[in-house]
């Protein structure tokens, strides 16, 4: 297999700018995410690698080899598809096979290739079943195996789980997951799917409007998002953002919004110095990172605590292992959530089920290390390093 | 409350020699939401296709309030059905294909066109389609078509409301306001709900009592948390929740006043709490343990004496992440908020850390 690179790749489409200014690295066994929303030029980018469009500006390397002008064929690459691609009057042998045959492969090396492909993806039991009498996940079992078989340099994976049922899809996630890492593919993967990206690659480009906007691990894109579009796009329940305002509190700083306040750590402080009294700040905070401490024991009048903000539960909804709750906390709409205002509302994630109900008076606690803070005119996270 | 309400019983239907609904018994107070959820094929369309008459049932009541409607022509039920295909009229704009049921010389009463605009223009603002109401049906992408069919669901005054599949095409961050907003709305109404969904968090989220149905037939009704803990048998624990709960076949023994469950891949202590039961199954052929997998935990497998596996996969979701053990063919799921440590192909220890797991019978599949 081999590293994969883009250097600096534009695509134009008459005066529109699909794909802007985008450098990225794959390395040699690993598996990169394309992931945005729809029109994000992730599509356009895995056409320009496998050769299917061209590169407006820029370049691509595969290995040492600049591709950019190399047929499809040319570049010893393989693609899986979406909707599988098989030739449904084959066997899934026969599909496997193909490749190769088009090749004028030897038969002795075909079996041998052909069999392997076979037992890695466990479709012995089926092997010489039509692949129209299969199951989706079945089908793309298959479509990867026609894959595998030519030996390629790189895997493309373009929404490869998308038409699978969701059981299918925890399933063949899992398997190609174990695939890529076992066998070393360089492997790149489009899809739109957050949950996809973070559980199968080791790195994820985040792409919106023709832009990479961050490419790190899934942990740092979670945990340190480069930007509001970042913050706001990974993680479901999504991260809460909040306006607030900057000021000095001793030798720290702190953030204060509507009807709470946050003492800021000193590494956050330092951070931030030289931002006071300039920007607009967006804090950020996970709802997972909201610890609801005392249900029920706030009292009229009572100022809430730094750190602390106090709300009214709206909805309560048990996903299953998890609890999430939607906590009014603007006190002017009276224990209401006004839609229109994303900032009269929070999100907190707890273990479930718990006891807490609709309308329950609570009082929730920010987990001062873990907010992420924002500058809310250009977006950008104040607290990493330029 | 005192609001209309829903009473089904032994609802049946058929299609040709496909039993697509198996003698259903169901209740919906007023202001009371049941979601319904299983795999394509359980019956969930077939429900409210009879509710609102667009099938002929077979057999059974179908009560609304004190009227057995289960033989009045769909017109005369006033239940508002938000369709799983949308059913939007082409031909007319957003705006008319919510307003639509309002303009209906059957509607329950008149609306003025003032009325009209405000119900609308509220319901295109909740869901986010505001600018979009001159727009027609094949100007507009597959989620913005569900959301005009749920707006024009929102603004009836029915008996009823029956929502097929609702929000399955909207992106994560507008399922996850429109699950609170709906509700919210629904609930407030003093009407019964029915929420259909094939994803099952939807609907322990949504569902004041949850159905799961399977092939036709009710596998549980109870609320969310019930179903969550105590699932009625492996169909159910297989559906619910994110992973769903494992299932590993033993036999549980007793051994010096501890209760295990054994496995090829070694054995697990189980609590004692649950004697009463455990000691009947003691020696038995074969059970089936289900062990959710949050409340299962990674251990060193040096010096481990209890199950040992190999790691298959590892996904990080970053709040969680997923490591599934392979025992020589079954495999557990462990979900874990602590870093993990393991890489594909280390033998690690599995321990369970609760005392609730969730004991079947290995024929029945039946909870014990």
């Amino acid at each position: 297999m081999a590293h994969v690179q883009l250097e600096e790749v534009w695509k134009y489409y008459g005066d529109i700018e699909a794909v802007r200014d985008l450098t990225l690295d794959c390395d040699d066994g690993k598996m990169l995410a394309l992931l945005g929303p729809s029109g994000c030029g992730k599509s356009t980018t895995l056409k320009m690698i496998a050769g299917v469009e061209q590169v407006s500006r820029g370049n691509i390397f595969i290995g040492d080899r600049s591709v950019k002008d190399l047929t499809p064929g040319q570049r010893n690459i393989a693609m899986v598809f979406e909707d599988y691609a098989l030739y449904p009057h084959l066997s899934v042998r026969e599909n496997i096979a193909f490749p190769l045959k088009v090749r004028k492969a030897a038969s002795r090396h075909i079996q041998t290739r052909v069999n392997d492909a076979i037992a890695l993806l466990n479709l012995g039991d089926v092997a010489d079943d039509n692949v129209k009498a299969l199951s989706g996940g079945a089908q793309q079992r298959v479509s990867i195996g026609r894959a595998l078989v030519r030996d390629p340099e790189l895997l493309l994976f373009d929404e490869p789980l998308s038409h699978l049922d969701a059981d299918q899809k925890v399933y063949l996630r899992g398997e190609i997951k174990r695939l890529q890492q076992t066998i070393g593919l360089t492997s790149i993967l489009v899809t739109h799917d957050q949950i996809e990206a973070v559980a199968m690659s080791d790195k994820v480009a985040v792409m919106n409007e023709g832009m990479l906007e961050q490419v790190a691990t899934p942990d740092e894109l979670y945990e340190r998002p480069a930007n509001l579009f970042v913050a706001n796009f990974i993680g479901e329940p999504p991260m809460n953002l909040m306006s607030a305002e900057l000021s000095r509190k001793g030798h720290l700083l702190q953030l204060r919004g509507y009807g709470w306040s946050l003492l800021l750590n000193e590494v956050q402080s330092r951070c931030l110095e030289q931002s006071r009294g300039r920007n607009e700040i967006t804090i950020g905070v996970r709802p997972e990172h909201l610890s609801v401490v005392s249900p029920g024991s706030i009292l009229p009048g009572q100022s809430t605590p730094d750190g602390s903000i106090t709300g009214r539960v709206y909805f309560r909804e048990l996903r299953g292992d998890a609890e999430v709750l939607t906590v009014s906390i603007d006190h002017r709409t009276k224990g209401g959530v006004d839609w229109e205002n994303p900032e009269s509302s929070m999100v907190v994630e707890t273990d479930g089920p718990s006891s807490i109900t609709v309308g329950d008076e609570l009082l929730l606690k920010l987990d001062t290390d873990r907010v992420c803070i924002f500058d809310s005119s250009n977006g950008a996270n104040l607290l990493l390093p330029d | 409350m005192d609001g209309p309400s829903l009473a089904i019983s032994g609802l049946t239907k058929s299609y040709g020699s496909t039993r697509a609904l198996d003698s259903l018994s169901l209740s919906v107070a007023s202001g009371e939401i049941v979601a319904v959820t299983g795999p394509s094929g359980a019956g969930k369309t077939t429900i409210c296709r009879l509710i609102a008459g667009l099938e002929s049932t077979d057999k059974g009541r179908i009560m609304l309030s004190d009227e057995d409607v289960a033989h009045q022509p769909a017109q005369f039920r006033n239940v508002a059905y938000m369709f799983e295909s949308y059913a939007l009229y082409p031909h007319f704009n957003v705006f008319e294909n919510i307003a639509s049921p309002l303009r209906s010389p059957r509607a329950n009463k008149r609306y003025s066109a003032d009325a009209i605009r405000n119900a609308v223009d509220d319901a295109l603002a909740l869901t986010e389609m505001i600018g979009f109401g001159h727009r027609l049906p094949s100007e507009l992408s597959g989620g913005q078509k569900q959301r005009v069919a749920l707006c024009r669901m929102l603004v009836q005054d029915p008996s009823l409301y029956l929502l097929d599949e609702p929000i399955s095409h909207l992106d994560a961050k507008l399922r996850h306001k429109l699950r609170g907003a709906v509700c919210r709305r629904l609930t407030a109404t003093d009407l019964p709900s029915i929420w259909c969904t094939p994803d099952a968090v939807e609907a322990l989220s949504v569902g004041d009592r949850v159905i799961v149905l399977s092939g036709g037939r009710v596998q549980q009704i109870g609320t969310p948390e019930q179903v969550f803990l105590r699932p009625a048998n492996i169909t159910v624990a297989k559906l619910i929740g994110d992973p769903s709960m494992n299932i590993l076949p033993g036999r549980f023994e007793e051994n010096s006043g501890a209760m295990y469950f054994r496995h090829d891949a070694g054995a697990i202590q189980v609590e004692k709490s649950r004697a009463v039961v455990l000691k009947q199954r003691v020696n038995h052929q074969e059970s089936l343990l289900g062990l959710r997998p949050t409340d299962l935990i990674l251990k060193c497998a040096d010096g481990w004496t209890g199950l040992k596996g190999q790691v298959y996969t590892v996904e990080p979701f970053g709040k969680y992440s997923i490591v599934t053990v392979d025992l020589g063919g079954d495999r557990l799921k462990v979900k874990t908020k602590e870093a993990v440590m393991v890489d594909v192909g280390d033998t690690v220890g599995v321990e369970l850390t609760t005392s609730d797991s969730v004991i079947f019978d290995a024929q029945t599949g039946e909870v014990q």
